[in-house]
């Protein structure tokens, strides 16, 4: 049962970083899919380790939504699909962050006050 | 037919009722990957299995765009199509056989409900109050002599087209709540 309420805990919790990394990330550069799922991996230390299957849906509803836009690129004779940021998608990461970081500080002030 | 090509296949027939132009770009993106994905694994069978593992289940990744993109135009006209010709069936409702289309009508408003979402639940239980509506009016012209309804009936009617939409509202609810995107 403890398991269980951790595995839900964290997937909640991933739920609303994942959205927030993938825009600071094409933030840098545009990207393609591999890229992402692998800085996501590396520069999390693990914990965004997503199906690579389940990054494309959410970059296509953040396209949806007009945060990001993509294109066709052809690397050599491979096509690669990259992904930019748009100036919505900025300005969306910009209050996402701001609400992450007030999130952030008011856990840790529970935290620390129970220690 | 390769793995790739088999996964792709498999991943087309799921998204079949998505709009066609969206289609074609979800089916070009995965191929892609998939590609690059089976080279860094070092090609071959081998690879594009390791490729299709790490990519994920078919049916969770289709479920996935299904959940972005709304169901294309020829989907929801099958859709109501199907609830309007279940809704003729349906009546009169006084008999046994009016009623099991009936259920199976409630029971496809449901699953279409549940599949697509609120709109097209609630557009189908619509179509299906047509489907009743126009017969029923077809009955009270055609033998306007006789009292062909009992006044229950026509007030278990009159509810029942109220119900109808209401029922495809509720299950496009639940798949809100039920499948809510992980982002």
């Amino acid at each position: 049962m403890t398991a269980m309420v951790s595995d839900q805990w964290t997937r909640e919790l991933k739920k609303g970083g994942i959205q927030l990394c993938i825009l600071a990330l094409l933030r840098e550069e545009r990207k393609y899919g591999f890229q992402i799922i692998k800085e996501l991996r590396e520069r999390t230390g693990g914990f965004f380790d997503l199906k690579e299957g389940t990054l494309y849906p959410a970059l296509h509803r953040l396209e949806k939504r007009g945060f990001v836009v993509s294109e066709w690129v052809m690397k050599g004779d491979k096509p690669r699909k990259y992904y930019s940021i748009t100036q919505e998608g900025l300005r969306e990461l910009e209050k996402a962050s701001k609400e992450w970081e007030r999130m952030v500080e008011s856990v840790r002030g529970i935290l620390e006050v129970r220690k | 037919m390769t793995p790739i090509e088999r996964y792709l296949r498999d991943l087309r027939l799921r998204i079949l009722w998505l709009p066609a132009n969206v289609r074609r770009s979800i089916l070009d993106e995965v191929r892609s990957h998939l590609t690059e994905s089976a080279r860094r694994w070092g090609g071959g069978v081998m690879g594009m299995e390791r490729a299709i593992f790490e990519f994920g289940d078919v049916a969770e990744v289709a479920r996935s765009y299904r959940e972005v993109y709304e169901y294309g135009l020829s989907f929801k006209v099958v859709s109501c199509l199907l609830s309007l010709f279940l809704g003729l069936l349906s009546l009169p409702f006084r008999e046994l056989a009016g009623s099991v289309v009936l259920l199976i009508a409630i029971l496809y408003l449901v699953y279409i409900g549940l599949l697509a979402g609120k709109r097209v639940g609630v557009i189908c239980g619509i179509s299906a109050d047509a489907g009743r509506a126009g017969l029923f009016l077809y009955y009270a012209i055609a033998y306007s002599d006789f009292a062909i309804y009992t006044s229950a009936e026509l007030v278990l009617f009159v509810i029942s087209l109220i119900i109808l939409p209401f029922i495809g509202y509720l299950a496009g609810k639940a798949k809100e709540r039920r499948f809510r995107p992980l982002f």
